[in-house]
Order: C-alpha cells, then sequence, then structure tokens
C-alpha cells in the first residue's frame, strides 16, 4: 500500500502531540477525581492509567516506524528523499516521546 | 449542431516584446486610483512589507518613550496609565503589526516567483487580507493618539483586562482589533499552504523545492493552526466584557487561567512562527553567498517539521508559576529543551554550509553574523527558562524581556535586514551602494547587545518587567541608564539602515539580472518584476536552488515554456500534483477589482459597530460583507465545458472549474482545519472549566432542551446526506440543495430553541459555554443554508454541470463539517451535565 508522504512524514509528531493532550488531560482529569489516591500494589490508579498510555504510545510510534522501515518502494528520486525525511522525523518523535513524558513514573502527579 | 463553447485557442505572439506587451495588457493594475484594485501578488507584497515598516517606525518610537522613562529613577516623563498603553501598544505593534505582516509580504511577493507560477492561489483573498491589517492596524494606532490605547499588556491577562478593572474601551479596542488583524493572517496562511502545494512549475516535486518554500509551508501550517485559540479567546473574552458571560470570572465559574492557555496555545508558536520565516530567508540566502548548496537539505526540512510540533507542546512555559502539578510542569519543560535541538540542527547546517563554500563578505552576510550572535545568545537564555527552577527565580523579571528580545531581534530582524539586502535589488532593480550599510548595521548590533545585554543584569537584580517606575535604593539606575543609552545608539543605527535603504532604491546601481548569482527562480524573472513574473512557465528537472537563472530568464521571456501566449484575456498559470509536480489543470485568476477594497471596508465596519457597542449595525454589516463575498465568485465561473487546454510542450490541461480538487478546494479544506482547531479548542475550554475553575458545580444546573436537540441533530444529518443528491444532474440537485437549505433552516431554528432555554447564562461559565457552543453551531449551519441558496443559484446561471461541480463539492465539504460540529454540540451540554455531578470544587 502506498500511503501519502505528507502522512509518512506527519504521523510521528501528530502521535506525540495526541499523546501530549491525552497524558495532560488525563492527569487533570485524573487529580481532579482523585484517582491518585486509589492505589493498586504500589502504584496509584493514575500513574498506571498515565504509564499505560506512556507504553502504547511507544510501542505505537515504534511498530510505524518498523513498518515504515519494510516499504521496498524506494524507486523513485523524490519518494527516496522523502522517505529519509520520513524516517527522521519518526525517529525524533519517538525520542520526544521518551523525554517528554518520562517525568511520570516519579514526580508528583497532583 | 452549434458548437457553443468559448474559444479556446490561443494566440502565439511572436517575438518576447510582443508577448510582453499582451500579457502585460492582461495582467497590468492600471495606474492611479486604478491601484486600489490591484490584486497582483507583487504590489500587495510590498505593500504589506512597506506597511509593517512604518508600523515598526511607530513601534520603534514607543520603545524609545519606554527606554526614557526607565532611563533614571522615579522619572515624571510618562505617567502610569501612558506608560501602560505604551508598553502594551509596542508590544501590540511589533508582534502583530510588524513580524508577522512583513514576512506574510516577503512570502507573497516571492513564493510564486520561486515557484514558478504568475501569482498566488487566490489573487483577491491577499488583497482583501492586506487591507483588513491595514484597516486592523489603524484602528489600534489611532486608538493610541486618542489616549484609548489597550493598555494590558500584549497578552491581556484577565482579569485585568475584564470589564471590572478595565472599564473602558481600551480592552475591547485590542480584541477587536487583533482579531480583525488575525483575519488578514489567517487568509495568508491559506493563500500560502495552496500556492505552495498546488501552484508549482510542472517538474517541481515536493524534495526539488526551494528550502525557502518548505519553511512558508510549515509556517502556514502553524498559522491554521496556531491562530485560531487566540481569535477564541479574544472573541470570549469580548463577549464576557460586552454581554456579561463569565468565561473568565472566578466567581461565576470562569477561571483567568483558560484567558491564558488559549493565549499561549498562540503565543510560543507566534515566536516559531516569527523565525521560521526568517530562518527560511537565512537557508536561501548563506548557501548563495557562500557559493555552495545548503547543506543537509532533508534534514533541515525534518528538524522544521519536529520544530513546528514541539513549539506547540510548549505553552505552559510561560504559566510555570500559575500552580501546575510537578508532572505535567515536566512535559512542558522537557518540550521546551528539546525544541533547541531542531534549532540547533538548522544552526549546525548553515555554519557547515559556510565551511564548505567560500562566503562572500557582503552586507547581507554581515546582517547574518548579526543574527549568529544574537539569536544564538537568546537561544541560550531560553534553555535556561525552559527550566523550571530557573524559571520561577527569573519569572516576570527583566530577564525574560532581554531574552525575548535576543530571540526575536536576533531571529527576526537581522536575518530579515539581510533578506532586505539581498532580495530589494529585486523589487528595484538595483544594487546597493553600500556608504552607509556597514555603520549602519555596527550601531544596530552594538547598541543592541548595550540595551539588551544589560537588561539580563536588571532582571537578575529582580527588576520585574512592566513597572514604570523604580526606587533609587533598587540599585539599578545605572544598569538601566546603559540600556536606554544602547537604545538610541540602537534607533540611530536603524535611521541609518532606513536612510541606506532609500539611497539604494533611489541612487543604487543597475543590473541586468541575477546579481547574487543564485540558483533560485525568482531571478529568472525581469528586475524590477513584471506582472505577470514569467513570459511563460518552465519545466523544472533539477533541485530549484540549483537552477540557472541568466540562462533560463531569457527562454521563458521569450515565451519557451508552458503557456508563452495568450488566451481569451485569461491570466492563466498552471497547478502540480502535490507531491510529484506532474502537470495537473490550468488555474484562471481574477482580474483586478475593488471587490476586496469594499469587502474589507464593510468587515471594518462589522468591528467598528462592535467597538462602538452600535449592535444594531453589527447584522447589517455582516449581511453586506457576506453579499460583497458572494459578488466575488461569478468572475471565475464558467457556463459552458471547454474540455482541456493546449498549456504548450504538446501538453494539455483541465480549466480549474472542471477538475475535482482545485485550489478552492483545498483552500477550504484548510479553512475548516482552522476552524476546527477553534471549536476543540472552545470544547476544551468548557472542560478545562469543568476540572480547574472555581465555584463548579453550577447551582441548578439543568439543560433540559433534547426535543429541540434531537431535531436539530436529525436535520443536520439530512443537510448533510441531502447535499449528496446534488451531483450536477437536473432535477437532482435543485432537490438536494433544496432539501439541504430546509435542514440548515431547521438547525437554525431548533438551536434558537435551544439558546433561548438556556437558563440566565450570565450566571455561570457551564451556561455560557452551552450558549457559545450552540451559537457556533448555529452560525454554522446559517452559513450551510447559505451555501445551499448559492448553489442553487450558480444551477440556475448555468455555473454548475456534470463536469463543472466545485461549487456544490465545496458546499458538501461545508455541510458535511457541519453535521460533525453540530452532533458534537448537541452532546456538549448533557456530557457536561453529567460530568459537573462527578467532581467539583
Amino acid at each position: 500500500m502506498r500511503v501519502s508522504p505528507f502522512i509518512q512524514i506527519l504521523t510521528g509528531f501528530i502521535i506525540w502531540s495526541a499523546a501530549f493532550l491525552l497524558l495532560y488531560a488525563t492527569q487533570a482529569t485524573g487529580c481532579h477525581l482523585g484517582w491518585h489516591e486509589l492505589d493498586i500494589g504500589p502504584v496509584s490508579v493514575l500513574r498506571l492509567l498515565l504509564t499505560t498510555i506512556f507504553v502504547l504510545v511507544l510501542a505505537l510510534l515504534g511498530g510505524l516506524f518498523w513498518s515504515a522501515r519494510q516499504v521496498k518502494d524506494r524507486s523513485a528520486d523524490t519518494s527516496e528523499t522523502l522517505t529519509q525525511i520520513a524516517t527522521t522525523v519518526h525517529i525524533a518523535a519517538i525520542v520526544s516521546t521518551l523525554i517528554t513524558f518520562s517525568g511520570l513514573f516519579w514526580l508528583t502527579l497532583c | 449542431m452549434m458548437d457553443n463553447r468559448p474559444e479556446t485557442g490561443f494566440e502565439t505572439a511572436g517575438s518576447p516584446i510582443r508577448l510582453h506587451r499582451q500579457l502585460n495588457a492582461i495582467w497590468g493594475s492600471g495606474q492611479g486610483l486604478q491601484r486600489l484594485s490591484a490584486v497582483n501578488h507583487t504590489i500587495v507584497g510590498i505593500r504589506f512589507m512597506v506597511t509593517a515598516l512604518v508600523f515598526f517606525a511607530i513601534g520603534g518610537i514607543l520603545a524609545m518613550l519606554i527606554r526614557t522613562q526607565l532611563a533614571s529613577t522615579n522619572s515624571t516623563f510618562l505617567d502610569a496609565a501612558q506608560y501602560a498603553q505604551v508598553f502594551t501598544m509596542h508590544g501590540v505593534i511589533m508582534m502583530f503589526l510588524f513580524a508577522i505582516p512583513f514576512f506574510e509580504g516577503l512570502a507573497i511577493y516571492l513564493l510564486p516567483k520561486m515557484l514558478g507560477a504568475r501569482d498566488l492561489a487566490f489573487p483577491r483573498m491577499s488583497a482583501y487580507g492586506y487591507w483588513c491589517y491595514l484597516f486592523g492596524g489603524s484602528f489600534l494606532v489611532a486608538a493610541l493618539l486618542f489616549g484609548i490605547a489597550p493598555d494590558g499588556g500584549w497578552f491581556m491577562y484577565t482579569p485585568l483586562s475584564s470589564r471590572p478593572y478595565s472599564p473602558g474601551i481600551n480592552a475591547d479596542v485590542w480584541l477587536l482589533g487583533i482579531t480583525f488583524v488575525e483575519i488578514s493572517a489567517l487568509s495568508a496562511a491559506i493563500e500560502i499552504t495552496v500556492t505552495i502545494l498546488k501552484l508549482r512549475s510542472p517538474g517541481m516535486s515536493l524534495t526539488r523545492m526551494p528550502i525557502f518554500a518548505w519553511y512558508m509551508l510549515v509556517v502556514a501550517a502553524m498559522m491554521l493552526i496556531g491562530f485560531p485559540p487566540l481569535i477564541l479567546g479574544s472573541i470570549l473574552l469580548e463577549v464576557e466584557r460586552a454581554f456579561d458571560l463569565p468565561f473568565f470570572d472566578p466567581t461565576r465559574g470562569g477561571d483567568p487561567l483558560l484567558w491564558q492557555h488559549l493565549f499561549w496555545l498562540f503565543g510560543h508558536p507566534e515566536v516559531y512562527i516569527i523565525f521560521l520565516p526568517a530562518a527560511g530567508a537565512l537557508s536561501t540566502i548563506i548557501p548563495v553567498l557562500s557559493r555552495t548548496r545548503l547543506e543537509g537539505y532533508g534534514l533541515i526540512v525534518a528538524a522544521i517539521v519536529a520544530m513546528a510540533f514541539l513549539s506547540f507542546g510548549l505553552w505552559v512555559h510561560h504559566m510555570y508559576t500559575v500552580g501546575i502539578p510537578h508532572v505535567a510542569l515536566s512535559f512542558f519543560s522537557a518540550a521546551s529543551a528539546l525544541v533547541a535541538i531542531p534549532t540547533g540542527i538548522q544552526i549546525f547546517a548553515w555554519l557547515a554550509t559556510m565551511a564548505h563554500g567560500r562566503p562572500q563578505f557582503s552586507i547581507p552576510m554581515l546582517h547574518v553574523f548579526g543574527f549568529f550572535f544574537v539569536f544564538v545568545l537568546g537561544g541560550l537564555t531560553g534553555v535556561m527558562l525552559a527550566m523550571v527552577p530557573f524559571d520561577w527565580q527569573a519569572h516576570d523579571t527583566h530577564f525574560v524581556v532581554a531574552h525575548l528580545h535576543y530571540v526575536l531581534v536576533g531571529g527576526f530582524v537581522f536575518p530579515m535586514m539581510a533578506a532586505a539586502y539581498y532580495w530589494l535589488p529585486h523589487i528595484t532593480g538595483r544594487q546597493p551602494v553600500q556608504h552607509l550599510s556597514k555603520p549602519a548595521f555596527w550601531l544596530v548590533f552594538i547598541g543592541f547587545n548595550v540595551t539588551f545585554f544589560a537588561m539580563h543584569l536588571t532582571g537578575l537584580r529582580g527588576m520585574p518587567r512592566r513597572v514604570f517606575e523604580y526606587p533609587q535604593e533598587a540599585g539599578w539606575e545605572v544598569l538601566n541608564f546603559v540600556s536606554s543609552v544602547g537604545g538610541f545608539v540602537m534607533t540611530i543605527g536603524f535611521a541609518l539602515v532606513a536612510v541606506d535603504l532609500i539611497m539604494l532604491v533611489r541612487y543604487g546601481r543597475r543590473f541586468r539580472r541575477d546579481p547574487w548569482k543564485a540558483g533560485t527562480l525568482e531571478w529568472a524573472t525581469p528586475t524590477p518584476a513584471t506582472s505577470y513574473n514569467f513570459g511563460s512557465l518552465p519545466h523544472i528537472d533539477n533541485r530549484a536552488d540549483a537552477l540557472e537563472p541568466s540562462v533560463l530568464g531569457p527562454d521563458l521571456a521569450a515565451g519557451r515554456g508552458y503557456l508563452g501566449f495568450t488566451r481569451n484575456g485569461w491570466m492563466e498559470t498552471l497547478t502540480v500534483d502535490m507531491v510529484t509536480g506532474r502537470l495537473d489543470h490550468v488555474v484562471v485568476l481574477p482580474r483586478p477589482t475593488y471587490l476586496p477594497l469594499w469587502t474589507a471596508i464593510a468587515t471594518a465596519a462589522f468591528f467598528a459597530s462592535l467597538l462602538a457597542k452600535l449592535y444594531w449595525a453589527t447584522p447589517i454589516a455582516l449581511l453586506a460583507v457576506i453579499a460583497l463575498f458572494l459578488l466575488w465568485t461569478p468572475s471565475t465561473g464558467l457556463k459552458q465545458n471547454i474540455g482541456p487546454l493546449e498549456v504548450g510542450h504538446g501538453e494539455r490541461a483541465l480549466h480549474h472549474q472542471e477538475v475535482a480538487q482545485p485550489p478552492s478546494w483545498w483552500a477550504v479544506v484548510f479553512a475548516l482545519a482552522a476552524d476546527a482547531t477553534l471549536y476543540t479548542s472552545l470544547i476544551f475550554g468548557g472542560f478545562f472549566l469543568w476540572l480547574s475553575a472555581p465555584n463548579w458545580p453550577p447551582p441548578d444546573l439543568d439543560f433540559t432542551f433534547a426535543g429541540p436537540s434531537i431535531i436539530a441533530g436529525i436535520a443536520l444529518l439530512g443537510a448533510a446526506l441531502s447535499t449528496r443528491l446534488a451531483d450536477g444532474r437536473s432535477g437532482k440537485t435543485v432537490f438536494g440543495l433544496a432539501i439541504t437549505l430546509v435542514a440548515h433552516l431547521v438547525t437554525v431554528g431548533a438551536l434558537s430553541v435551544v439558546m433561548l432555554s438556556l437558563p440566565a447564562p450570565t450566571s455561570h461559565a457551564a451556561l455560557a459555554s452551552a450558549l457559545a457552543v450552540a451559537a457556533y453551531v448555529t452560525l454554522h449551519a446559517g452559513i450551510g443554508a447559505v451555501l445551499a441558496g448559492y448553489g442553487l443559484w450558480r444551477w440556475h446561471a448555468g455555473y454548475i454541470s456534470v463536469q463543472r461541480k466545485l461549487d456544490l463539492r465545496i458546499g458538501s465539504l461545508w455541510h458535511d463539517y457541519t453535521a460533525i460540529a453540530g452532533l458534537v454540540g448537541l452532546a456538549f451540554p448533557f456530557v457536561l451535565q453529567s460530568l459537573t455531578g462527578a467532581g467539583g470544587r
């Protein structure tokens, strides 16, 4: 399947942006509703939820990166260059995700 | 059978001079008062830039008033009220009336020439945008003369800017004036996006685009997403001030922090929206002046895409001190630090380009070095401020003022001065004489650093920003005096730059073509450029920064490219497939007209009626705006099918009215994307208040209007589905459009009942939010009804057929969007009501 180069280039950071909003909204909602005071084992429900979202986002980004690397049709000059750009942006999105959200493992949630 | 098709053959000129005369007769804008009807991108672009420079001069004079006031302790030069207006208007003018319009003007002037097109996609829209900018900016400056200018800071924080604390019309001037100017910015963003994606020369694929086009594509996309939250915030605050709907009033379920979120959702990306066009100019200029090609083209594209997204993820770094939990602060702090990486990648790419080339130490390059020194320092203090503990110390001090000036002057003013010296020869046909250029640069450079480096120190010693006086015992006087002296030196430098540029325009050396030996297409036009840019359009088979304008230019002027002829007096240019650059279709652009000016005057009347609180005149002005916009459309329609047209080189392409996705279709897609951003901000705003605002849940919240909501929902779906019947065939089209029209009118009626059913919307933000969402959907259904009626008129006037159904396709986009947004809006009050039981403080 041929994917539009615009989608290839934008997907990684669109997911990063969506994760940003989702994690920020979940954290605020969880604090408002008191999920940080409910514990499941050693962690609160809120921290567990945020961590799950974080892991799922990373898995999604990793999966998309892997599938983009499998694309064989890079014959045209345009396609090759755009694929290189898309790959670079994807790596940047994965690194940004790791750095931006890693604080949710240890910082005060509310 | 008689053939009623219009004559679509073309007339070959025979000689370059005759071709020039023929094209000029079609594309020229006239003389004298006729110039007011000009829609040509060269004229509009220059107007934008010149007007922006006039505003820059006004903003600079205000800066001198600030520095005069702060030069000594307890100065009586300005009183507190005057100072508040002066520093607010300095920021407003420099951000909204200088920086954004100046780069818009540069892009409007350059892009068609760089992309190998004869004009922008929507020339009348850019002319309308210019008039809106001029009128909106003039509102603000006139208010300053009358002493009623905005005085709440360029960020207009609530509750200071709310009615109880700003009872005059100063804040209204900001809210309405800025919204007026933002119309210009949004129309430019759509114009630039569609032009870059579609109006390129055949063969210019995405990866052959000049790097400046990539930068402007990213910037325009950022404007589409970044500006709507500010427009929404301005509307909500103006509605609060005018009609007492309490979105930001904490005593009635509102929250001042909602304003800060909406403002900085625009405000921080804005810094990058200003920086990226300047970076695009640097990426274009540096390789040319270094006599080499740009290093890392692909890496730079990746960096600016990353930068665009990251810049949206750090809006809260202006709000570290408002009381946000640690983990949320860490998200924004990390994003703030991360954004330095793509910035650094570009800086290293430019350094590598210079290292691999043979830099030519001309005047533009001197300003490039000014950029490197100043911007890198601003970037370093930016990383410092991204760190939460340091920001808590330096928050709202002169350190932050110094940082933002290092970033904005370093990241925009120095590159734009480099761009002015680089491209003014293109605009004027004359080269710099360079007698004053070097002393002018050094005065600006030294004056700037003296002014703002000292301000870091006053900030670190605790001097808060926005204060109009300080006591002698504070120990800030010497540093402030040094800053003020530096400010005046810088001003003298800018005055010398202005004199130097005037000398260039008046007495510069004439040249033939491409004085810098650049490889981009704008230098293949005659200089100064003709109204049609190119006698014929090129086929691009190389990256469009490695062309040979000196060879290509005469060839195109002789008509040996595409469209090297005239046809029916049409203003023609070509479009391509967005990715591959394959020839797509022919666009016929509109002739010069006064309609953009009249429409902007009507728009000004709309805003003026709100400002003067003459609310009876507002609907009249709105109807005039709608009627004038409808008058724009007949001149671009076709009443017959004409089939493929010859475009030269033995190739043929369809007229834009006969294809599925011409530029106007894409324009509506991008306009709806901006619209959706505004709407999403509104919905999220409602939920933010539920989460964060005091005085929730509201007392006695009862949204009991299920009946009209269900009727509106069914009507919205009916409008979206019935429009699919309108396919350009006789019978079905009229039937489908008539049902769509009726369905939208039913929606308007049902939602009017909903709005009237809301009990006392001024009593609590929950009710005000529900009213705002219902008003949004009602407005969209109303516009949907106008579009359905317009479709019926176009059908009866003969503009629509099975092959020519662009009007129907555009209408369909609107009806589909309205249905989706409407269903979300209808559910909103019920979801909010159910949530209020689940929390509150």
